[in-house]
């Protein structure tokens, strides 16, 4: 899990557009994409285009049912199975 | 035929998958017993499918649905339903959405059905929308744009429905199968699709932009990105129903702020010198709120409605100048400064508080908060984490122990913005 945690903060500090309200090597898996991050659905799905590039199968759609990191770290890691 | 019969007769899909309305509308748990005809009721859902059905639902048992967004936050949730939830409204085949009124404070504007209807006839007319299209919605569906041009759009103009849980970039929308499509952005919207390298669509016939203003330079790189497409520039307000103008975007002659001529059946002029836009017109504030005042002054003037935005007017063709008053628009939504300030101020551990806007690339404006506290920044942050909705929440917060304040204690507002540039 913190693997795949690093790959999304790494996203994040490398985006531009993506400004998250915490630094990304602070960002941990209970972190809100909402309310900690203040990520609104344009942020999150320029996210999920940028994690397609690792997980092609990613549906980006998933972006709605996304409320902690942990959320996503949990979709990406089906994604291994 | 009742309203909610006319929407299940409508072609309605929830991302790739057609969707059968009497069915879900068997399986909502929503009933709305125990209320009232004619009392208001507020309607969210996680669901955009539940979402419009209980909408059509509560206008069927005679109530006055106020569509919020299922993330309102809690403290504003509480704030709604103890004010108005189950409280008669006076009004019937109607409904309610959350406005301005154009001076930064929310209030609550109710509409018709029946101008609903007609709006979202103007609508789709001026777009050129017809029945053998799909409206993909990718705006927000609570807003009285997305009631007005998706939903009684549906209804009035008999197109299929595409409802989305999220926002869709050009990467998503390339991936659905849409015949002739329809779509409506909003300049944050545009933004990140003009910034989607390598993507473009020709699956699109129509695509309209409102909620605020994009740049000539901008709509160059949209056109590109949706090559079969034609671009129009919208402009509306609530209260208007919601949609008052629009203008076929085109390359050589558009100037940046171009939104078109009035739709069928409204009037525009301009006030004074200033160039302040009135409207009025059929479809156009058929109910007169008393929530909005609009016997007051301030509102109207020789029967037309004031709408504080600055523009000019050439050949019956208006240009988009400038918004007066505090309102923030960001990226197309409203943002009230004086709801902000008001929840902010709600914490014991604030003194005082104000809220600035500030020019944005990406988002046309934002929300900057100044707090009067012994707090933090970051404990600012943590104390009303939960209490803003994402537009709501300020990209910047400054604090400072005291604030500079004039005779009767008024906050001094050009001191403060100096501290501000300061910190």
């Amino acid at each position: 899990m913190e693997e795949t945690l690093k790959k999304i903060t790494d996203i994040i500090a490398k985006n531009d557009d993506l400004n998250s309200d915490i630094s990304p090597e602070l960002i941990q898996l209970n972190h809100s994409f909402k309310h900690d991050l203040c990520f609104d659905s344009i942020s999150l799905m320029s996210l999920a285009y940028e994690l397609q590039e690792e997980y092609p199968d990613l549906d980006e759609m998933s972006i709605s049912e996304w409320d902690t990191l942990a959320d996503c770290v949990a979709t990406l890691e089906a994604l291994k199975d | 035929m009742n309203i909610l019969n006319q929407f299940l007769q409508c072609k309605v899909s929830l991302g790739d998958e057609l969707i059968d309305l009497n069915s879900r509308l068997n399986n909502l748990n929503t009933t709305y017993e125990g209320l009232k005809k004619g009392s208001f009721t507020i309607v969210r859902a996680k669901d955009p499918i539940d979402f419009s059905l209980e909408f059509f639902l509560a206008l069927d048992k005679g109530l006055i649905p106020i569509p919020v967004a299922n993330d309102i936050p809690e403290i504003q949730l509480n704030r709604l339903i103890e004010k108005y939830q189950g409280e008669g409204s006076g009004f019937e085949d109607a409904y309610a959405c959350l406005t301005s009124g154009s001076t930064g404070e929310p209030k609550l504007c109710v509409l018709s059905v029946k101008n609903a209807l007609l709006n979202a006839r103007a609508h789709a007319s001026s777009l050129e929308i017809s029945e053998n299209q799909t409206v993909v919605q990718t705006l927000p569906l609570y807003h009285s744009f997305g009631i007005v041009c998706y939903l009684f759009g549906a209804i009035e103009i008999g197109f299929h429905l595409n409802l989305n849980k999220a926002f869709l970039g050009l990467k998503s929308l390339n991936r659905k199968n849409v015949d002739k499509g329809v779509i409506h952005l909003s300049p944050a919207q545009v933004q990140f699709i003009t910034k989607e390298a390598g993507e473009s669509t020709n699956q699109f016939e129509v695509v309209s932009i409102g909620g605020g203003v994009a740049s000539k330079s901008s709509l160059e790189v949209l056109a590109q990105k949706f090559p079969k497409a034609k671009l129009y520039a919208t402009y509306g307000l609530t209260e208007a129903g919601p949609r008052v103008t629009s203008g076929l975007w085109q390359k050589e002659k558009y100037k940046t702020g171009d939104i078109g001529k009035a739709l069928s059946g409204i009037q525009l002029k301009v006030l004074n010198s200033n160039g302040e836009l009135v409207l009025k017109g059929e479809g156009l504030l058929a109910i007169k709120t008393p929530f909005l005042k609009l016997n007051d002054r301030d509102d109207l003037v020789d029967d037309f409605y004031i709408t504080r935005d600055i523009v000019s007017l050439q050949n019956g063709s208006v240009c988009f100048n400038s918004r007066e008053g505090d309102l923030i628009n960001r990226g197309g939504i409203s943002v009230y400064p004086r709801l902000i300030e008001e929840i902010v101020n709600s914490h014991k551990e604030i003194e005082d508080c104000i809220v600035f806007k500030e020019q944005s690339d990406d988002y046309e404006e934002v929300p900057v908060l100044v707090v009067e506290t012994n707090l933090s920044v970051d404990e600012v942050k943590s104390l009303i984490k939960y209490d803003l909705d994402i537009h709501q929440k300020p990209v910047k917060i400054f604090c400072f122990k005291e604030f500079p304040r004039m005779s009767l204690n008024k906050i001094d507002r050009n001191k403060l913005k100096k501290w501000m540039q300061y910190e």
